[in-house]
C-alpha cells in the first residue's frame, strides 16, 4: 500500500514538473498569466515536495522490510541494523539514481527560492531546473523503477547487501559524492539563463558562489571519503586506482577547481568571463557524463552498476540533449561576450588563466584515459586498459607546472604586472628549500623514482611557499588569505604525502602458525602471532587472528580478521591497521594452509595519515573562505 | 608592435607549445602504456612476448586453487582453455573458485607470473558458499 | 579564431555523443553475435523429483534456465517465464546450488514454468556450461546450445536476443 502511495507521489510529480514546463513554454513569450511565476513557482515547490515525501516513504519501506518490493528485498535483509537498511536504499543503481534525484530536487527548491521573483534569471532557471529533474525522474520512472513489485507473493527474506558495503564510510560516501556532483546544476542552470537572457550588464557571480563553493566542499569530501575506506577495506593498502569510476568524479572535481578560482577572477576583476562561464557548464555536464559511464554498462570496471544499454542510451540522449542545449546558447553569445579589459601578464588573473588551461588538460587527460580503451576496441576488438602507468606519467609534470604557479601566483598582483625582483625573491626561497630536502630525502632513503620526486618536489615548493609567507604574516603582519593558504597548503601536503608513499611504501608476505613468531626486517623486529578465535556477531561469524609486533621499539597489536556473512555466505577480510604519524601498519590475514598455518599480507605504508589530513586541510580552507565572505 | 599585440602573442605561443608538449606526451603514455588484456585461448593463440605486462581474464577454475606458505597457484579457464598461474601473497577478498578474475602479470614458459590479482564484483547474485575451517584452538 | 572556437564547443560535444551512442549500440550486438556455439555438455544429474534425465529430451527448441530458491532476481525474473510458459516456450529449469526441498517448496508456492528441472546442487553441469551466477538462460536447439542471456531474462532481451535465433532456427528446419 505504502509503495503504491510512494510510486503515485513521485509520478504525480513528473505530472506537476511537466505542467511547469508546458505552461511555460506554451507562453514564454507572452505573459498569459498575470501571476505566471508565483503559479509556476508553487507548481514546482510542490512537485519537489512530493519527491521529498516519496522518498522518505520509501526509506520507511526499506526499514519495515517490505520484500515485495523487488529492489528492497535485493539489496536489504532483516537481519541488517536499521542504519544499513537505510544505506542500502542507495547499495545500487535504481535506489541510487532515486537518491540523486532528491538531491538535486533539494539543491534546486533551495536555490530558486532564494532568488527574488523580480530576479530577470529567474523563470528561465526554474524551467531549466524542472527539465532536468523532470528528466531525470522519467528515467527512473521508465527504466529504473526502484518500485518494482515482485507478486503475487513477495520474497520471505531479503538477500542482504554485499558485506563490503556494510561500512560507514561507504554508506555515506555516495550521498557526500552526489551532493557535491548535482549541487552544480545551480551554476549549470542560471549560467545558461543568463546566456539566454542576454543582458550582459547583469552581476550573476554573486548569486552563485556560494552554491557553488558548497557543492565543492561535498564533493571533496566525497572523493575523499571514497578513497578512505577503498583504502581501509579492500587490503590492498591502496587507496586511488585510476579506476574509470574514480575519474569520472574526478573530472568534476578538476572543472569546479577551475570553476572557483576563475569565479574570483571574475568577479573581482571582471576578466575571464567567458572562462567561468564555460566551466560552470562544464562541470554539471561531466558530471552526467560520469552518471552515464558508471550506469551503462559500458566501461567494465571493478564497481560498475549492472550493464543495461537502454539506461545507457537514455542518460546519454538525456544528458546529451541539456549539454548540448547549455554550450549552444554559450557558443552563440560567445562573440558578444568578448571583455573588453585584458589580462595583463603577469597578473594574478594571467595564473588564474593559466590554471584554466592546466585543468582543461588535466580533465583532458583523464577523458583520453577514460575513453582510449573504447576507442580501441571499437577498431579493432582489441581489448586494453589504461592504469596508473599512464596518469602517473602524465600528472607528474602538470602538477610540477601546478606547483610553479602557485608558488609564483600568490604574491602577484591583481591587474599588474608583478616585478621581476619581486617574482626572484619570492621563488628562490622555497626553490632552494626544495630542493635541498629532495637531496635529503635521497641520502637519507636512497630511493630513486623520477616520477614521484618531481611530485615531492611539487608539493615540497608549495609547502615551503606556503611556509614562508605565514612567517611573513605573523612576523611582518604581511596580508595572507587564510582560507586560501590553508586549501592550498592542504593540495601541497597531498602532493608530498603521496609521491613519498609511493616510494617508502613496501610489502611482506609471511607465513606462521599460531603461536610461531618471527624477525620480518630492521623495523619490524618482531612478527608474532599470538592465537586465532572464532566468534559471532549480529549477521556473521568472525574468525580473528591475534597478531603482536615489536616495531621500531614499541608494541603494537593487531587484529585481523576473517568474516563469514550469514545470508550470502561471503567471506571478507578486515585488516588491521594501526597507524602512527608517519606510517600506517597493515595486515591483512589470507587463508589456512593444510598444515594449519595462515598467510598474513604485511604491508608498511607512509604518510597516509597526511593524505586524509590534507583533504581536511582543503575542505577548512575552503569553509573558511565561504564564512570569511558572509562576515564582512 | 604594441604592447598588448605583444603579450597576446606570448600568450598564444606559450599555449601552443605547452599544448604541443601536453598532447605529445598523452599519446606518447598512451602507446607505451597500454595493458592489454587477453581471454586464456587468446592468450595461448596470441604470441606474446615474455616482456610484455598483460592481463588475463577468466573464471578460477573449481578445485584447482592450491596454497604453498605464501605462494598460491591456480587455473584460469574461459572453458575452452586454461592457464595455470601463479601468485605470492594474499589474494583479494572476492577471489574464490568458481569466480571471475583478472590478472594483471607476464607470461613466461608456460606459466602466467601474476603481480595483481583483481576479483569481479558481480551485482549479480553468487551462492553461499562455505569455506572456513576454523580448525585451530 | 573565434568562429573557430564557437564551433568546436558545440562539435566536440556532438562528436563524443554519437561516438557513445555507437559503442552502446554495437555493444549489445557483438556481445550476442560472438557467442559459439557448442554442444550441450554431457551430464549425469537427475530432476528435482529424482528421477533420470536423458539428453534426448533436450531435442527440438528449449530454453535452459538457471534458477534456485535463494536467488531474489529469479523471482522478479519468474513472471516472465510464467507468461513464455503459458506461450507454449519449453522451458527447463536448471536447479543452481540449492537443496532439493527448498526448491521444490519454492516452486510450489510460486508456481512452476518448467517441463522439469535438473538437480545441480554442486554445480557440475553449470561450470560446464559456463554458468557464472543465477539466473542466466541459455537457448538450445537439437542439443546445441546457440544463444546466452545473462541476468534477469525479461520481454526485451528475448526480443532482442533469442527470438531471433528461435526465427532462424526454425527457419533452417
Amino acid at each position: 500500500m505504502i509503495g503504491e502511495i510512494s510510486h503515485f507521489l513521485s509520478l504525480s510529480a513528473v505530472l506537476l514538473l511537466s505542467l511547469v514546463l508546458v505552461f511555460n513554454l506554451f507562453f514564454f513569450f507572452s505573459k498569459i498569466h498575470p501571476n505566471q511565476l508565483t503559479l509556476s513557482m508553487r507548481l514546482f515547490n510542490q512537485a519537489c515536495w512530493l519527491v521529498f515525501i516519496s522518498f522518505g516513504m520509501y526509506v520507511y519501506l526499506a526499514i519495515s522490510d517490505d520484500f515485495s518490493i523487488a529492489y528492497i528485498a535485493s539489496h536489504s535483509n532483516s537481519q541488517l541494523p536499521i542504519f544499513y537498511k537505510i544505506t542500502s536504499i542507495w547499495s545500487a543503481h535504481e535506489g541510487s539514481m532515486f537518491l540523486w534525484i532528491v538531491f538535486l530536487t533539494a539543491w534546486s527548491i533551495l536555490f530558486i527560492n532564494s532568488l527574488d521573483n523580480n530576479h530577470p534569471l529567474k523563470k528561465f532557471t526554474l524551467l531549466m531546473l524542472s527539465l532536468i529533474i523532470l528528466g531525470f525522474l522519467l528515467f527512473l520512472l521508465l527504466t529504473s523503477n526502484p518500485f518494482e513489485r515482485i507478486l503475487p507473493f513477495g520474497a520471505l527474506e531479503g538477500a542482504d547487501i554485499n558485506p563490503v558495503l556494510q561500512d560507514p564510510a561507504l554508506a555515506i560516501h555516495p550521498p557526500m559524492l552526489y551532493l557535491g556532483y548535482v549541487g552544480f546544476v545551480i551554476s549549470f542552470s542560471f549560467i545558461t539563463a543568463y546566456l539566454f537572457n542576454g543582458n550582459f550588464e547583469l552581476k550573476w557571480e554573486q548569486d552563485i558562489k556560494n552554491w557553488s563553493l558548497v557543492a565543492w566542499i561535498f564533493l571533496t569530501i566525497g572523493i575523499a571519503l571514497g578513497s578512505w575506506w577503498a583504502y581501509y577495506e579492500l587490503g590492498w593498502g591502496g587507496y586511488w586506482f585510476w579506476d574509470p569510476v574514480e575519474n569520472v568524479a574526478l573530472m568534476p572535481w578538476l572543472a569546479a577547481t577551475a570553476f572557483m578560482h576563475s569565479l574570483f577572477a571574475s568577479s573581482k576583476s571582471n576578466v575571464l568571463k567567458t572562462w567561468t562561464m564555460f566551466l560552470g557548464i562544464l562541470i554539471f555536464a561531466l558530471s552526467l557524463f560520469g552518471a552515464f559511464i558508471v550506469r551503462s554498462g559500458i566501461i567494465d570496471s571493478v564497481h560498475s552498476f549492472a550493464n543495461d544499454p537502454e539506461r545507457g542510451l537514455y542518460l546519454l540522449s538525456f544528458s546529451g540533449l541539456i549539454t548540448l542545449f547549455a554550450l549552444t546558447i554559450f557558443a552563440y553569445r560567445l562573440p558578444a561576450l568578448n571583455s573588453s579589459k585584458l589580462v595583463v601578464t603577469g597578473s594574478k588573473e594571467s595564473f588564474l588563466s593559466m590554471n584554466n588551461i592546466l585543468m582543461i588538460t588535466s580533465i583532458f587527460s583523464i577523458f583520453l584515459g577514460v575513453t582510449y580503451p573504447l576507442i580501441i576496441e571499437s577498431i579493432n576488438g582489441e581489448k586494453v586498459s589504461i592504469g596508473p602507468p599512464y596518469y602517473n606519467t602524465i600528472f607528474a609534470p602538470l602538477i610540477l607546472i601546478a606547483a610553479i604557479f602557485i608558488m609564483i601566483s600568490v604574491d602577484a598582483l591583481w591587474q599588474r604586472s608583478m616585478p621581476l625582483r619581486a617574482l626572484f625573491f619570492t621563488t628562490v626561497t622555497p626553490i632552494m628549500l626544495s630542493l635541498a630536502s629532495i637531496y635529503l630525502i635521497w641520502w637519507i632513503t636512497s630511493v630513486f623514482s623520477i616520477l614521484a620526486y618531481v611530485g615531492i618536489f611539487s608539493g615540497l615548493l608549495i609547502l615551503f611557499s606556503y611556509l614562508l609567507r605565514i612567517i611573513n604574516n605573523l612576523f611582518n603582519k604581511k596580508f595572507i588569505n587564510k582560507g586560501s593558504a590553508i586549501a592550498h597548503t592542504g593540495l601541497g601536503l597531498l602532493f608530498f604525502a603521496v609521491s613519498m608513499n609511493s616510494i617508502l611504501s613496501y610489502e611482506k608476505n609471511l607465513n606462521l602458525a599460531p603461536g610461531q613468531s618471527i624477525s620480518v626486517d630492521k623495523s619490524v623486529q618482531e612478527f608474532s602471532f599470538n592465537n586465532i578465535r572464532v566468534l559471532k556477531a549480529s549477521n556473521h561469524d568472525v574468525i580473528s587472528a591475534e597478531v603482536s609486533l615489536l616495531q621500531d621499539g614499541q608494541e603494537i597489536s593487531l587484529n585481523p580478521q576473517k568474516r563469514k556473512y550469514a545470508t550470502r555466505g561471503q567471506i571478507t577480510s578486515e585488516s588491521s591497521i594501526h597507524t602512527n604519524f608517519l606510517k600506517d601498519t597493515y595486515l591483512t590475514i589470507g587463508d589456512q594452509l593444510e598444515n594449519g598455518s595462515w598467510t598474513f599480507s604485511l604491508k608498511i605504508n607512509y604518510f597516509i595519515k597526511w593524505i586524509w589530513f590534507s583533504a581536511s586541510l582543503m575542505v577548512v580552507g575552503m569553509l573558511l573562505t565561504i564564512f570569511k565572505k558572509k562576515a564582512s | 608592435m604594441l604592447q598588448v599585440r605583444k603579450n597576446r602573442l606570448w600568450k598564444l605561443l606559450t599555449i601552443l607549445f605547452l599544448s604541443a608538449g601536453g598532447i605529445a606526451l598523452i599519446l606518447l603514455s598512451l602507446n607505451s602504456k597500454l595493458d592489454l588484456f587477453y581471454t586464456p585461448s587468446e592468450m595461448l593463440q596470441a604470441d606474446i612476448k615474455s616482456g610484455y605486462r598483460i592481463k588475463l581474464g577468466g573464471m578460477v577454475k573449481n578445485g584447482s586453487i592450491e596454497r604453498d606458505g605464501t605462494n598460491v597457484r591456480f587455473l584460469v579457464t574461459d572453458f575452452i582453455k586454461e592457464v595455470p598461474v601463479t601468485f605470492d601473497g594474499v589474494p583479494p577478498d572476492l577471489f574464490k573458485e568458481d569466480s571471475g578474475v583478472v590478472i594483471l602479470g607476464y607470461f613466461l614458459d608456460g606459466m602466467f607470473e601474476a603481480e595483481e590479482i583483481f576479483a569481479k564484483h558481480d551485482e549479480n547474485y553468487m551462492p553461499p558458499e562455505l569455506s572456513i575451517d576454523p580448525a585451530v584452538t | 579564431m573565434n568562429h573557430l572556437l564557437r564551433f568546436l564547443v558545440v562539435l566536440l560535444p556532438i562528436v563524443v555523443l554519437i561516438f557513445f551512442a555507437k559503442i552502446l549500440l554495437i555493444d549489445e550486438e557483438i556481445k550476442f553475435s560472438n557467442f559459439d556455439s557448442k554442444n550441450f555438455p554431457e551430464f549425469q544429474l537427475n530432476d528435482l523429483n529424482g528421477g533420470p534425465v536423458q539428453l534426448e529430451s533436450l531435442g527440438g527448441i528449449k530454453v535452459l534456465n538457471v534458477w534456485a530458491s535463494w536467488c531474489i532476481t529469479c523471482l522478479v525474473e519468474h513472471p516472465f517465464l510464467t507468461k513464455l510458459s503459458e506461450q507454449n516456450i519449453q522451458i527447463i529449469g536448471l536447479n543452481y546450488k540449492d537443496s532439493n526441498s527448498k526448491a521444490s517448496a519454492w516452486l510450489e508456492k510460486h508456481g512452476n514454468p518448467y517441463l522439469f528441472s535438473i538437480y545441480d546442487p554442486r554445480g557440475d553441469l553449470a561450470f560446464d556450461l559456463g554458468v557464472t551466477g543465477a539466473p542466466e538462460s541459455y537457448l538450445i536447439v537439437n542439443n546445441q546450445v546457440i544463444g546466452h542471456i545473462q541476468g534477469e531474462m525479461n520481454q526485451r532481451k528475448w526480443d532482442t536476443i533469442f527470438l531471433p535465433l528461435i526465427q532462424k532456427a526454425k527457419q533452417g528446419s
